[in-house]
């Protein structure tokens, strides 16, 4: 038996609904269900319940076509095999409107789901064989498909006729994965059984983890605490340093972490003077010594991000390489663009001293000394950044999307496809008109990056897909409506006598592989 | 002047329903603040919003779909009207449910923590009262009061994490250190005594001490090291759930009520010290000592008697107050009752589930109150019930 400290209390179980989208309850789900695909621990898609990763002819562009072959040894936990049926079953349960599900992303670009037809149109086996049709060519496909989107595959034989809001708010879920969830105590714990019918028995130790009991307690030190008194024997540590480093102090207990898709950037406000001017965001992104924020506040558990993008993802750049501290740089950006050291060494322009307010989240030491540090690296260099803690209800509740800031420090995350389109084209500004709706809180628009998001949408293959990223992520280096700092760690501190885990950098989560856990040896 | 006895039950529930009915203008402006405060305090899907999967017309949807557009008068009256009603709505977070599941669920729990909370702080705060009043200026009077105004002023979540931290200690260094230092203070105090008084039973407290001194040394590290003694954390072990009468039950019990205790221990020790000290130099008092009563019994049959009437009263009122002290201690040991409930869903901005529970706590203040009154004039026949 492993039980697991969790950090958090999921209100209920169903991670599709908006309710149930929380990281404990999606560490409790991703044992039992399953998809179509899922993510590796280096970031990269692998099969689960599909036989492989549709590539060659299983995708047919214009518009896409993208056939999965299911395994057909794949069964849910009831004996029941794991059919077609069930994909079309998963769509329209996404896609009714009676349904709270947390995000129809991608699922809303899906116009038929096919069983028995392969992407050419020629017939294929029904049970095993489905073809997803989009209404044009939709290159994030694979995250609307994969655990790593926070997405599952349903059994319509237990789901029909129920409804999804509440018929598994509170355990009852039926899954293919290989444990089998037979107690839920709402806010206490569920406890995940090991399926002895599990159809993927290769994955399967020769000692398995019979029982995962996954405890809800109340706060990281709480979940620390009962892994130190061996009330747990893993927990999931959130990137907090500090509780990592306490971690990695506890004997017999190993730490492994690895760099997620959730990454910490500024957001510059490109439409808030003096961020405005480019040469103004190059001289910020100069003034601020990334390496030494990794180095001092976070003892190396995470490495520096060179992109806006993850270098697991498709197309990746290290393109803010080149954005070292370097004084001399800044002095050349902005003193190109007008301003010129003032007598207490800040720059000035126009009788106006070069001060950046910098909103940070009030309710994390880690990012309120990150804010300062950056306001006293910037300092030095020649501009004034003041930090602002900020609750993250306001932040997120109106100040983002009001664009009411300059800099702004947050972590953002998502699947692991690439696509930045949402973040950055042109039309996703919120604006009073689309009554702020819309992710580019950057306010950056630029008609050349806008296509060559658009195109990188609909570019299904991956080697024309990944020249184009290598564009984009040019253009914003040269034009910095961010600044990356570092990737979050997802990390894992277990036991030494539990072996097979593997922490995993996407919304998988550290459960991606439990079926080859083991104890003892 | 006349007592609820002469009243009798009539009065004093005379009395119970104008305080009741004198109340509701008072509940009902809680209901109103608490509401305000809560529908102010937190974005209900700010945890969506941080969720790049989840886009804008998704967020618009699902706030449409829960009604979160709604301005707070009107939210308020609507859950108002359904609240007298009985219908305490839906949970906004747990899947649609009625909100009352929750909490019914969650009730036990604190119910359990906060009785015997409440029972321990009784007796001990009486206790600890009785002793140092019957050793006023004393040294043992002395530790009493440091120990009592450290217990008052330190937080509950501090005093909480100590004995968290306490627990953990023992686990991994065993009851050697407690031994050592029980031996050490022992040995001292009786070495003191011995030298002062030159008593033979000061020695043999002196020889206890060293003795338990050197058994603490001799197995250091190995009386119970890697043992859980006390957890830190939930109600009941996997292996134990619901288990009522068990060790483990026991040992997740002990640390929570000792944190929600410690605070009204050491007032009430405080207070019953002083009340405890007005009836031992009362003239009724100092007539049984002159009829010759044994000190123990006029200590026990006189003195805590008269005292205990002001003590009932302010235990009465403090139970109530209690429960803020519950919604500390839960979160510190995730104990999964009403004040971490309370605290998740005032954070998720579920509102029928917090406030229902906010008018559960202030119904408990209300009741508390009357019950104080009416046990006052039972106790004390000079006051009188109006």
């Amino acid at each position: 038996m492993v039980v697991d400290a969790e950090d958090q209390v999921p209100p209920i179980l169903n991670v599709l609904l908006a309710d149930g989208a929380t990281v404990p309850a999606q560490r409790v789900v991703s044992n039992v269900l399953q998809n179509l695909l899922t993510v590796d621990d280096d970031g990269r898609y692998v099969p689960q319940l599909a036989q492989r990763v549709p590539a060659g002819d299983d995708l047919r562009e214009g518009p896409l076509r993208v056939t999965f072959h299911l395994r057909p040894e794949a069964r849910w936990s009831d004996g029941r095999p794991v059919t077609s049926r069930d994909v079309v079953f998963t769509w329209r349960t996404m896609m009714d409107p009676a349904n709270e599900v947390a995000g129809r992303s991608g699922w809303d670009r899906i116009t038929a789901v096919r069983p028995g037809r392969d992407a050419a149109g020629e017939a294929c086996d029904i049970d095993t064989c489905v073809t997803v049709s989009f209404d044009g060519d939709y290159a994030p496909w694979r995250d609307v498909f994969s655990v790593a989107g926070g997405y599952y595959v349903l059994p319509r034989h237990i789901l029909a006729g129920k409804d999804f809001n509440s018929v598994w708010n509170e355990g009852g879920i039926v899954g293919s994965g290989p444990y089998v969830l037979s107690e839920y105590r709402p806010r206490v714990r569920a406890v995940l059984r090991r399926d002895p019918d599990y159809w993927d028995a290769s994955a399967v130790p020769d000692d398995p983890v019979d029982t995962i009991v996954v405890n809800f307690l109340q706060s990281p030190e709480a979940a620390l605490k009962a892994l130190r008194e061996d009330a747990a024997q893993m927990m999931s540590p959130p990137p907090d340093p500090a509780l990592i480093a306490r971690a990695r102090e506890l004997p017999d207990v190993r730490v492994e972490s690895v760099p997620s898709v959730f990454f910490e950037h500024i957001i510059i406000n490109t439409q808030a003077s003096p961020a405005d001017d480019p040469a103004v965001r190059r001289a910020l992104a100069h003034a601020i010594d990334r390496q030494e924020i990794v180095d001092v506040l976070l003892e190396g558990t995470a490495p520096v991000l060179q992109s806006l993008l993850r270098p697991f993802q498709l197309g990746y750049r290290p393109v803010f390489e080149g954005y070292t501290h370097d004084p001399e740089a800044v002095a050349r950006e902005l003193e190109g663009a007008g301003w010129s050291r003032g007598a207490d060494g800040i720059y000035v322009r126009d009788g106006r001293r070069l001060v950046l307010p910098l909103v940070v989240p009030s309710e994390g030491e880690l990012r309120l000394s990150t804010a300062r540090l950056i306001a006293s690296q910037a300092r030095r260099a020649g501009i004034e950044v003041r930090p602002r803690p900020t609750s993250s209800d306001r932040i997120f509740g109106s100040l983002i999307a009001e664009g009411d800031f300059t800099l702004l420090m947050v972590a953002f995350g998502g699947g692991v496809d690439p696509s930045v389109t949402g973040l950055l084209s042109g039309d996703q500004i919120p604006t009073e008109a689309n009554g702020y709706a819309g992710q580019n809180v950057y306010r950056y628009a630029d008609d050349r990056l806008d296509a060559l998001l658009a195109r990188s949408d609909r570019q299904v293959d991956d080697g024309r897909r990944a020249a184009t990223f290598a564009e984009i992520q040019q253009i914003i280096a040269r034009q910095v409506p961010l600044i990356p700092l570092y990737q979050q760690p997802n990390t894992v501190a277990a036991r030494e006598s539990i072996r097979g885990i593997r922490a995993n950098p996407s919304q998988a989560e550290v459960f991606w592989n439990s079926a080859e856990w083991a104890v003892g040896g | 002047m006349r007592g609820a006895a002469a009243l009798g039950w009539r009065a004093a529930a005379g009395h119970a329903g104008r305080r009741a009915l004198g109340a509701i203008p008072m509940l009902a402006a809680v209901s109103v603040v608490a509401y305000v405060l809560l529908y102010r305090a937190a974005d209900p899907v700010a945890r969506l919003r941080q969720s790049p999967s989840v886009r804008p017309d998704d967020i618009e949807r699902l706030i449409a779909q829960q009604g979160l557009d709604r301005p707070w008068y009107v939210g308020y009256w609507r859950w108002l009207s359904g609240f007298v009603r009985g219908e305490w709505g839906v949970s906004a977070t747990n899947g649609g449910v009625d909100a009352i599941t929750p909490i019914a669920r969650a009730i036990p729990a604190t119910i359990e923590l906060a009785l015997i909370a409440l029972v321990l702080s009784v007796v001990l705060g009486t206790a600890l009262g009785v002793f140092a009043a019957t050793r006023p200026r004393s040294a043992a009077d002395h530790a009493a009061g440091v120990a009592a105004w450290a217990g008052a002023a330190t937080p509950v979540f501090v005093v909480g994490a100590l004995l968290q931290l306490g627990a953990i200690a023992l686990r991994e260094h065993g009851w050697s250190a407690p031994v050592f230092a029980l031996g050490a203070a022992m040995a001292l105090v009786g070495l003191a005594r011995a030298w002062r008084h030159r008593r033979r039973a000061a020695w043999i407290v002196a020889g206890i001490g060293a003795g338990l001194v050197a058994v603490a040394v001799a197995l250091w590290g190995r009386m119970g090291a890697g043992t859980t003694t006390f957890y830190t954390g939930q109600r009941y072990s996997f292996t134990h759930e619901g288990q009522w009468f068990s060790v483990d039950h026991l040992q997740h019990l002990v640390l929570p009520v000792l944190t929600l205790a410690i605070l009204n221990i050491a007032i009430w020790s405080r207070y019953q010290r002083a009340v405890m000290l007005d009836a031992l130099r009362s003239d009724h008092v100092l007539a049984a000592r002159a009829r010759g009563i044994p000190e123990r019994r006029v200590v026990l049959m006189h003195g805590l008697r008269a005292s205990l009437g002001p003590l009932v009263m302010l235990v009465a009122l403090d139970a109530g107050a209690m429960l803020s002290g519950v919604v500390v201690t839960e979160a510190v040991f995730s104990w999964p009752g009403m004040g971490s409930l309370l605290r998740d869903a005032a954070v998720d901005r579920d509102i029928n589930v917090a406030m229902g529970i906010v008018m559960i706590s202030a119904v408990t203040m209300v009741v508390a109150g009357i019950a104080a009154d009416l046990l006052q004039t039972a106790l004390d026949p000079r006051v009188e019930v109006r």
